[in-house]
């Protein structure tokens, strides 16, 4: 399914319905003050199996602009479509909410039930499935979270870890079957090894057919994981594209006070102090590839190993 | 590499074992010695006991094997509660769990005001308390329409405002956004500078780097314990460890198996340093 974003804009305060008619010549948010307006004329439209990202300071209208998604909110102006069809349509928004899985922050806050199986089979039930249907869908989603059915499925969800908790939660929300799964600041409050468990369970889902929203002030991870990368600013759409496209504009980046990937960062620090390093898009392989190539120009190969061995002797010295 | 005990130590660990459930003991003979005056990053992965040691610094656990003094108090004497707990504060993870009142000077002012303070006393540490930590003239303010970065920072002034010499922070910054976690920590350097001594228990390696010494555990005992150069750029063990490994650190490991001469680098800074000199001269 392909969602659209045709000029929306949200308010959580909007402006008098009078306002709104004899502001017809202009901008379609009116002539509120900028800040009523949580997003303003947002437009790009997420392609079915794009692991798409979304960056912006807390505030940015990310969480506002995801709900907008499966119809949890509607546009005060502009339309959103899902596969061509407005959302504004009772039919769509059903079809909406059934193929968009949410899973807002912190999702194991919303963790309910007595049990793992009760919690996780909520959704199924709630669609009217029959019993058998039901579990087939509570051991697949568990399945596609790591968990071992047999292990969990009768413990109470507040006595797991808090990375299976929030496991738990997740695979209430893939019990549904969504198409398209949208995951706010997923890997947030988990430690390192807990977030590269998550990541990677993330981009199983997305290597298995789902398209994946990803919101997250990670850099290092939105240029790892992303197809293309919405950037917000104050509600608006600040920058769009790959992250090649993104984060080769670190200044512009900055002065909304956010970052780019540590690779990035450091080799465009080093271009300014005169390395020749070439304009571009950079991770840590290329990085090292890049700095690996200029450094065997001016030294020549032979010596790099002689050199190596005392400066090695230098390691952990400094204080 | 395990720094000596020392006498000018604040914080002291003798041989500390804690157990939750009777069997398992999440500390186990853990000594540690911390310095008047350090910043300590205690790191580790989930249940390698850093939360349970934070607890034991300002009694809210106490060992039941060893000792755990605080300017040469036990823990353990219920005595000493008060003169531990009024000197060492601590902030905890959620900003949502910590304040208690709806304005912020009444959040500030909670502690104090139980000590029984005089009012212009109590004003005074309130207004200095929240100059310290950035928010000058917020005194009015909701404290539910801050940030959490924000709600964090009135939790340190609330700490801050009952005077102690000792702040703990159990992974504060785990659930600010990157602008909350880089205020947060200005403020600690900050008042490390003054002579706080800062313990901070993590999983963020940028914070880790600036810190005097770093502590690692790993199921209950010290795995590793040193300067950030010594402990961070030790990148295997801390990848056995379940840690991240600072970008610097990795970024010169992966250089040095090129054959570039750079050493282990924690700060970003001084690694691109080591790079210009090699790559910039003539």
């Amino acid at each position: 399914m392909s969602i659209t974003f045709e000029g929306v804009s949200y308010s959580y305060h909007p402006p008098a319905k009078k306002t709104a008619q004899t502001a017809a010549a202009k901008p379609a948010w009116g002539n509120a003050p900028d800040s009523v307006w949580a997003l303003k004329d947002i437009n790009f439209t997420l392609e079915e199996g794009e692991f798409f990202g979304i960056a912006g300071h807390t505030g940015s209208g990310k969480s506002t602009l995801i709900q907008h998604m499966n119809g949890l909110l509607q546009p005060h102006s502009g339309r959103v479509l899902v596969d061509g069809r407005d959302i504004s349509d009772k039919k769509t928004a059903t079809r909406a909410r059934a193929g968009v899985g949410l899973v807002f922050q912190y999702p194991e806050h919303q963790l309910f039930a007595a049990t793992v199986y009760d919690d996780v089979a909520f959704g199924p039930r709630n669609l009217g499935l029959g019993s058998e249907e039901v579990d087939a869908c509570v051991r697949e989603a568990l399945a596609s979270v790591a968990l071992d059915f047999d292990t969990v499925h009768e413990k109470n969800p507040f006595e797991l870890s808090g990375g299976q908790q929030r496991r738990v939660a997740f695979a209430g929300v893939l019990a549904m079957k969504p198409t398209t799964l949208i995951l706010d600041e997923p890997v947030a409050g988990l430690d390192p090894a807990a977030r590269t468990d998550f990541l990677n369970l993330i981009k199983n889902l997305h290597a298995s057919g789902l398209t994946v929203v990803f919101v997250s002030h990670s850099m290092n991870n939105l240029a790892r994981l992303c197809d293309r990368i919405l950037v917000l600013k104050e509600g608006e759409q600040f920058m769009l594209g790959t992250p090649e496209e993104v984060f080769a504009q670190e200044a512009s980046l900055k002065a909304i006070g956010l970052g780019v990937p540590s690779a990035q960062r450091m080799a465009n620090s080093l271009r300014q102090a005169g390395v020749a390093l070439p304009e571009s898009f950079y991770d840590t392989a290329r990085l090292t590839h890049e700095l690996a190539a200029l450094y065997q120009g001016h030294h020549g190969s032979q010596d790099s190993q002689d050199s190596r061995d005392s400066h090695d002797s230098h390691d952990h010295q400094s204080t | 590499m395990t720094q000596t005990t020392t006498n000018a130590a604040l914080i002291n660990f003798e041989e500390v074992g804690f157990t939750y459930d009777g069997n398992t003991f999440v500390l186990d003979k853990v000594s540690l010695a911390l310095e008047q005056g350090s910043f300590v990053c205690i790191l580790g992965g989930n249940g390698s006991g850093k939360s349970t040691f934070a607890k034991h610094i300002n009694a809210l656990l106490v060992p039941d094997e060893g000792v755990v003094k605080v300017f040469d108090a036990d823990t353990r004497d219920e005595e000493n509660l008060y003169f531990i707990r009024s000197n060492a504060g601590m902030v905890f993870q959620n900003p949502d769990d910590q304040l208690v009142a709806s304005l912020i000077e009444n959040d500030v002012a909670f502690g104090p005001e139980n000590l029984g303070l005089p009012t212009a006393e109590l004003r005074e540490r309130v207004t200095s308390s929240l100059a310290e930590v950035g928010l000058q003239g917020f005194e009015k303010n909701e404290t539910h329409a801050l940030s959490g970065g924000q709600k964090q920072r009135v939790a340190i002034a609330g700490v801050l405002a009952m005077n102690p010499s000792i702040l703990v922070l159990d992974e504060a910054s785990a659930m600010l956004d990157p602008r909350g976690r880089k205020g947060l920590l200005r403020v600690c350097q900050e008042l490390n500078a003054r002579g706080m001594t800062i313990v901070m228990i993590t999983h963020f390696m940028e914070e880790a780097s600036i810190a005097d010494r770093v502590v690692v555990l790993e199921n209950g005992r010290i795995a590793l314990d040193g300067s950030p150069e010594e402990v961070l750029t030790q990148t295997e063990k801390l990848k056995d460890l379940n840690l991240e490994v600072p970008f610097a650190c990795e970024l010169s490991c992966e250089l040095q198996q090129l054959g570039i001469p750079v050493s282990t680098h924690v700060l970003e800074d001084n690694l691109k340093e080591e790079l210009c000199q090699l790559l910039l001269k003539a």
